[in-house]
Parts: structure tokens; C-alpha cells; sequence
């Protein structure tokens, strides 16, 4: 599959701190792809780099197939973004803000104000200044103009901020029906569930590094197995399984047992399942739930984040 | 698209409620208020004596009115945080900053036009049995209106795209036009050095009725190259700072 975003070598200094360092990254096109990272990882700093708002210290990009910085008017006039929270003139309306972004973009960019006002939801109030928008509204109409290009690139940086659940929910919707159309969605944000719920890849950096990057289920099924363990002595069980060379480490947490499993050559967790359900019943404990823990998103980003944390620099 | 990119500047500038009513207040407030008291106090009201003191009006809030529109034009995209966005739709940094001047001075022409015409059809139509205003006269001041705000808009333009905001432009400016160069051409010890200040090469081309710095002599060609240079450099820092800025 051909790629929408490809990035190679690419670093970024602000004097002494590296906010982007040799960042290696390939987005297919037609997907839904997530960019992860906690608060300072360098999210915003490749996606300014990628729209030509900041310029790199070293590496190459391109977008949609062109390379950048030489063919970067071509790339940004199929690319529509969105970077940190939608800016606009507050003394125009909706239609004249986009007016404005669409005497840049050129003639067919002016024909598509009302589709993309309509497509967003806001034909009946894009005669309203901005400076009345609620924030969803702005969202809105950042999408709106985006969708000016008709862009076969959509990068989006924290689109969902400060929506309201309804308002995420209509966002969730609206992206995946640009996926659909076709198009590429970059899509950068915190919120793991809201990542989890839309996009098809993810990519995790910290510290301008690349720690992850797969699809969902890839990046789920990498990290620690799991265990909710039930019997009729949850107590006694814990004190059974600690040190068991099966068990990387128990608690207890709800009433319930926890266990984490050691992996014996690749084997998911199997066989030491099974040795723990064999302590356990040899014991003369009644165990009637053996479940397995699917691991989130948002728990494999912690492990990786704070995993990281833990490597000597 | 230039010519849409400078209509949306156009756009930007006259939706601001506020500076364009200010603007308007300020320079047909002022001639009416002339024309007012001279109705009062003087004989005839209009002419060219009535012109003339229009004139003084709209040169002294007309400076004030280019410093600010150049100044809002060249800083607008930049505090609304849009500039970023323009940039990212892959059009080039110079044209961004280029097409502000044009807008600037679009608006300009519409916020002195109407406080021109009325000191015009005052000197025409009020001149009694004294001096009908000229032909000659109109057309000498309009040439002179043109460079005194065109240059005045550009400034402003060029140094709030350097500073990303207006309020200290727009001061800065002022005291450079209403208070430094005025002090710099009476000294004497400064000698042909002062040939190269902007306001004294305008000047050049105001009649004697209306220039601020008579006392200066300066040729023709010197006052052209004087303000050739400083709207080359004026563009230039602006452009510059448009092209080489994080957005």
C-alpha cells in the first residue's frame, strides 16, 4: 500500500532539547491512523514540520507521494489540517473564514464552502461570527475547512478537545466517513480511547522517538498477559501464587485475583495458566473463573511510556 | 488568486466594526467640524481657504488612520492564530505578506474618499466671491494624499508583520511621524544626513499650504529615492519576517 505520510531521519532541536529525534514513520494511505504520544512527546512538532510551519533540522519527508520542502505547495493543496485548537477571525462569520482559506486554496476551493459547511452541520449558522461559536462549533468549522481542498490527507492534531460527549461521538462518525471517502486521517491525540474507537493503525512516540506502531490488535496483544483469577479463597490463592515461577507478579483488587503471567516461548500465557489453575486446585481451592484480561490501548501506552522511563539515556 | 487573496484582505480589514467606524468618525468628523466653524467664524466656508483647512484635517487623521489600518493589516493573521492555517494550504509566505499592502491601501482609499470629497464640494460649491478651488490644486494634493497614506499604510503594514502585533507599531509610528522626524529636520548639525528621513521627502511634494517641513530643501530626485528606499526596506523587513517566522 502506497504511503500518505512518509517520514525518514527526521529531527527537530529547540536550542539543546530534541523535540523530534530521528523520527522513522510510515502512514498507508486510506486509514485511519493515530499518532500517540504523552503531553511534550512531539506530536504537534511533526505535524508543523509536516505542514511547513516549522522547518527540520535534518531528515526527509513526503507527502502523498511528493517530497518536502520542494514540492510542498503541491502536497498542502490535497491536504487539509487542523493543528491544536481551529483559529479564526472572530470578527468574520463561519462562510467568510472560510472565504479567506479559500481564496489561498484557489477557485474550486470557494465552490465547495457550502458542501462543506453543510457536511459538518453548520449551513444554517455560517452567517454567525465566529466570535459566537461554541467550541464544538469551531471544531466544526476547522473541519469545514479542511474539506476545502478536498484533501486526500486530513491531518488532525487533538481534534476532539474540548467536545462534548455528543459532540465526540458525531467526530468519531465524521472521520470515519472520510476514511471511507477514501481519504487518509492523521489524526494526533491523548485521548486513547477516543484513538482506540476511530483509527485502524497507531504509532506511539515519546521524547520525539517512535516507541510502537502496528495496528490495533498488534499493539494490544505486545504487551503483558493477565489473568482475573476466581476461587472461594482469594487470599490464600495470593499467597499460593507468589513466587510461583509461572506468576510475574498477583494482587488483589476487588475481591478478585489479578495474576500476570509469565510467557513461556510465545505461547500466550497458556502454560502458565495452566500450572496456576493446577496450584490452585491441588490446593483444595474451588476455582470457577480463569479470564483472561484483554489489554487496552491505554494500558499498553502506559507500559510503553512508562517502560521508557525506566531506560538509561 | 492574487486578486481574490486581496479581496479577502479587504474582507478582514472592513468587517472590523470598530476601526472602520472609528476611522470614518475621525476623517469625516474632522472636515465637517472645519467646515463648521469656519461657517461660524469666517466668510466664505468653503474655497480654498476652506479646502486648504480641510486639508490639514485629513492629512493630520488620515496619518493616523493608514498607521492603524496598515498596522491591523500586517498583524491580523498573526494574533488570530490564521496565519498558520493560510500557511498550511501550501501558498508562499511572500504572497501572504504581498497581498496585505494592496488590501491596506483599497481600504484606505474607501475610508478618505468621502471625507475628500465633501473638503472638494466645499471649495467648489461654498467659495463665495473669494478663490475657487483649482483643477491643479485637486490634483496636486490627491498625488500627495496617495504617497503620504500609501507610505504611511506600508510602514505599518511591514513593521506589524515584523512585531506580529499592532499596539506598539501604531505608537511607534506616530511618535516617529508627529514627533521624531519633525524634531530630527530642525537639526541643523545633522546636515544632508536628513535628506534620508521619509517625512521631509514627502513632504517634498506637498504645496506650501499643507507641508509640514517647508524649511527643508530637497530635490525632486533625492525626495524619490528617499522614499524608494524606505518602502524597499520596509518590504523588505516585512517579507522577510513573514518568510522566515514559525507559524
Amino acid at each position: 500500500m502506497a504511503a500518505a505520510i512518509e517520514v525518514s531521519g527526521l529531527t527537530k532541536r529547540f536550542g539543546s532539547r530534541t523535540a523530534v529525534d530521528s523520527l522513522e514513520l510510515s502512514v498507508p494511505e486510506g486509514c485511519a491512523y493515530g499518532f500517540l504520544g504523552p503531553n511534550g512527546a512531539g506530536k504537534t512538532t511533526l505535524i508543523r514540520m509536516l505542514l511547513g510551519l516549522t522547518r527540520p533540522n535534518q531528515g526527509q519527508i513526503s507527502m502523498l507521494g511528493l517530497n518536502l520542502p520542494a514540492e510542498r505547495a503541491a502536497a498542502l493543496a490535497r491536504t487539509g489540517a487542523i493543528v491544536e485548537e481551529p483559529r479564526f477571525h472572530n470578527h468574520l462569520t463561519g462562510r467568510e473564514n472560510l472565504r479567506i482559506i479559500a481564496a489561498a486554496r484557489g477557485s474550486e476551493a470557494f465552490e465547495r464552502i457550502a458542501t462543506s459547511l453543510a457536511k459538518v452541520g453548520l449551513g444554517d449558522r455560517a452567517d454567525e461570527r465566529v466570535k459566537r461559536y461554541s467550541l464544538g462549533m469551531r471544531q466544526r468549522l476547522g473541519v469545514a475547512r479542511c474539506l476545502l481542498s478536498d484533501p486526500g490527507l486530513l491531518i488532525l492534531d487533538e481534534p476532539s478537545n474540548g467536545l462534548d460527549p455528543a459532540g465526540i461521538h458525531e467526530f468519531r462518525a465524521m472521520i470515519r466517513g472520510f476514511v471511507d471517502e477514501g481519504r487518509t486521517v492523521f489524526l494526533s491525540s491523548h485521548l486513547l480511547a477516543e484513538v482506540e474507537r476511530i483509527c485502524d493503525r497507531v504509532a506511539i512516540v515519546d521524547h520525539g522517538r517512535l516507541i510502537a506502531e502496528g495496528t490495533l490488535d498488534e499493539l494490544r496483544s505486545g504487551g503483558e498477559k493477565q489473568l482475573v483469577v476466581g476461587c472461594d479463597d482469594v487470599e490464600r490463592a495470593l499467597t499460593l501464587l507468589v513466587g510461583s515461577p509461572a506468576v510475574k507478579a498477583a494482587s488483589v483488587r476487588d475481591g478478585r485475583l489479578h495474576v500476570a503471567l509469565v510467557e513461556v516461548a510465545d505461547d500466550g500465557g497458556r502454560a502458565s495458566a495452566a500450572a496456576i489453575n493446577r496450584t490452585l486446585v491441588e490446593a483444595g481451592l474451588a476455582v470457577h473463573q480463569l479470564e483472561p484480561v484483554a489489554a487496552t490501548l491505554e494500558q499498553r501506552f502506559l507500559e510503553i511510556t512508562s517502560r521508557l522511563g525506566e531506560e538509561p539515556e | 488568486m492574487t486578486l481574490s487573496m486581496i479581496v479577502a484582505e479587504v474582507l478582514k480589514l472592513a468587517r472590523r466594526r470598530g476601526l472602520m467606524w472609528t476611522a470614518l468618525a475621525f476623517m469625516l468628523g474632522s472636515v465637517l467640524l472645519i467646515l463648521a466653524v469656519r461657517a461660524v467664524k469666517y466668510t466664505p466656508t468653503g474655497g480654498e481657504d476652506g479646502y486648504t483647512g480641510c486639508m490639514y484635517a485629513i492629512i493630520s487623521f488620515g496619518g493616523l488612520v493608514a498607521t492603524a489600518i496598515g498596522a491591523t493589516s500586517g498583524s491580523q493573521d498573526h494574533s488570530s492564530g490564521v496565519f498558520r492555517d493560510l500557511v498550511a494550504t501550501g501558498i508562499s509566505r511572500l504572497k501572504l505578506f504581498a497581498v496585505r499592502i494592496p488590501g491596506a491601501l483599497i481600504v484606505m482609499v474607501g475610508l478618505v474618499a468621502p471625507a475628500y470629497l465633501i473638503a472638494v464640494a466645499a471649495g467648489l460649491t461654498l467659495a463665495g466671491d473669494h478663490t475657487k478651488l483649482s483643477g491643479s490644486m485637486i490634483q496636486d494634493d490627491l498625488g500627495y494624499l496617495a504617497l503620504l497614506f500609501g507610505t504611511l499604510t506600508v510602514l505599518g503594514c511591514a513593521f506589524s508583520t515584523l512585531a506580529g502585533s499592532r499596539g506598539w507599531v501604531i505608537g511607534g509610528l506616530i511618535v516617529l511621524e508627529w514627533v521624531v522626524q519633525p524634531l530630527l529636520t530642525h537639526v541643523d548639525q545633522l546636515g544632508r544626513s536628513r535628506d534620508w528621513l521619509l517625512g521631509p521627502a514627502v513632504d517634498h511634494f506637498a504645496r506650501e499650504q499643507i507641508g509640514r517641513y517647508n524649511d527643508l530643501e530637497l530635490s525632486s530626485s533625492q525626495a524619490w529615492i528617499t522614499i524608494a528606499v524606505w518602502m524597499a526596506a520596509a518590504f523588505a523587513i516585512g517579507a522577510w519576517r513573514a518568510v522566515t517566522r514559525d507559524a
